[in-house]
């Protein structure tokens, strides 16, 4: 009888220390999840060796120039005053502390999708960067895309908020996939071709386009004769973990940035994940 | 007078067609040069994936990674020379280059970077003496991340 109160209380109170752990905000799994959404890649000016998160990065699109901004604790540049709500707020709902909303160039269409746990590790990771007084760089910006209230309208066609829901009938390993690819590496912001307002055109999902990051070609990463049909899923685990395609070549351009920031830094489960999900893409042709 | 005229013009002529002439011999070396390059990063893209296939598959030996290795370093050596001025995709439309202008604006930069490769494959070959596979995987990873490297910032995908 004692033994069974026992074990009872036990397996309670184990139960609750899992779910009290889970509930903790972690910073290491913050900072994997810093790798895994790949935000250097816009809030990090790499090229001229500016500090991490601090900002200034130029991002150049049909519609003008974007400048990253400042992601460190700084208070008066940074996000330093921003309390966990507003943080959620800017990945969840797409929108400033003073509820305008943030142009897509910040992908927050895929950043919607994250898990709650996830918004919640990143929030604080990103309080221990190094803070860095280093003021936003405005956007430049052609007419009409200057005018900031546009962008409800870019919201009503083609923002869908929510966090992704698993899908039941598929493996593990496909909806870590699926997670890594539509809610924290938004690789479609690069490989799934546009619509003339800058949405994404999502009935050709991931089959590239010409009008990628300096101008350059994305490739289509469907398993269409077009992108990856001919790569296994471990081909595409050693592309994302060192660059080197199955021919022998080495990505460059704006794809190496991320296997060097971004994918060399997951575990090989996760990009064996990626693997599944992109093998189980609809195949599209193109660019 | 007449045949003064008929000399300068005459003159004229050799002159505009030896320019168009040079002109495209200059376009004709280009194209070469864009074309041997291209062939020479295949070529170091077949030995990467012997490595690759070697550590990864278990196929072939130790001394096809040494041989395969000796073949990048020296390929390595040879980037700067097919790299002149005026052979970048700002300044060739044909043959498609994805040579970016940064290699000739940090040209400093470039030259390193095919340093560096040339270096680690080197080291690579020597390691690959030793047979260990460990060791063979882990200099490769740094071969391989000096081919991204200088592709990262200096090419162009076409």
């Amino acid at each position: 009888m004692r033994l069974s109160v026992f074990s009872f209380c036990a397996i309670l109170l184990s139960q609750s220390t899992v779910t009290a752990l889970a509930a903790e905000p972690d910073v290491r799994r913050g900072s994997y999840l810093f790798s895994a959404a790949g935000c250097q890649g816009c809030h990090t000016d790499i090229e001229h060796k500016g500090m991490i998160g601090a900002g200034g990065r130029e991002l150049k699109t049909p519609f003008g120039s974007f400048y990253g901004p400042n992601i460190t604790p700084d208070p008066d540049h940074g996000l330093g005053k921003w309390t966990l709500d507003d943080f959620r707020k800017a990945l969840r709902e797409g929108l400033r502390p003073d509820g305008s909303p943030y142009y897509p160039a910040f992908p927050y269409a895929a950043f919607t999708k994250m898990s709650d746990q996830d918004i919640k590790d990143l929030y604080a990771y990103l309080r221990t960067i190094p803070a860095v007084a280093q003021p936003d760089k405005p956007h430049e910006l052609g007419f009409p895309w200057n005018i900031r209230t546009g962008v409800w309208v870019w919201r009503t066609l083609y923002f869908d908020q929510g966090p992704l829901q698993e899908v039941a009938a598929q493996s593990a390993s496909y909806n870590r996939g699926r997670y890594l690819v539509e809610a924290l590496g938004h690789c479609g912001e690069c490989h799934t071709p546009r619509t003339s307002l800058g949405g994404l055109d999502n009935a050709r999902a991931y089959s590239g386009s010409t009008a990628g990051p300096e101008g350059s070609k994305v490739p289509n990463i469907t398993p269409h004769p077009d992108g990856i049909s001919t790569w296994s899923e471990s081909d595409i685990a050693t592309t994302l973990e060192s660059g080197m395609l199955p021919d022998g070549d080495f990505i460059g351009g704006a794809m190496g940035e991320v296997i060097t920031n971004s994918t060399s830094k997951l575990t090989a489960k996760d990009r064996e994940a990626i693997a599944v999900y992109l093998k189980s893409l609809t195949p599209y042709p193109g660019p | 007078m007449n045949q003064d005229r008929l000399v300068r013009r005459g003159l004229i002529a050799l002159v505009a067609v030896s320019g168009l002439l040079g002109f495209a011999a200059l376009a004709a070396d280009v194209a070469a040069t864009v074309k041997e390059r291209q062939v020479l990063m295949k070529e170091m893209g077949a030995k990467t994936s012997v490595v690759n296939a070697f550590i990864k598959e278990g196929k072939g030996t130790a001394a096809d990674v040494e041989a395969a290795a000796k073949t990048v370093a020296a390929d390595a050596g040879k980037i700067p020379s097919l790299f002149p001025e005026g052979t970048g995709l700002d300044k060739v439309k044909d043959p498609l280059t994805g040579a970016k202008p940064e290699i000739w604006t940090d040209r400093a930069k470039f030259e390193a970077a095919a340093k560096t490769l040339a270096d680690e494959a080197a080291k690579l070959a020597d390691i690959a003496k030793s047979g260990n596979k460990d060791e063979i995987a882990a200099q490769f990873g740094k071969v391989g991340a000096a081919c991204g490297t200088c592709h990262t910032s200096f090419r162009q995908k076409i």
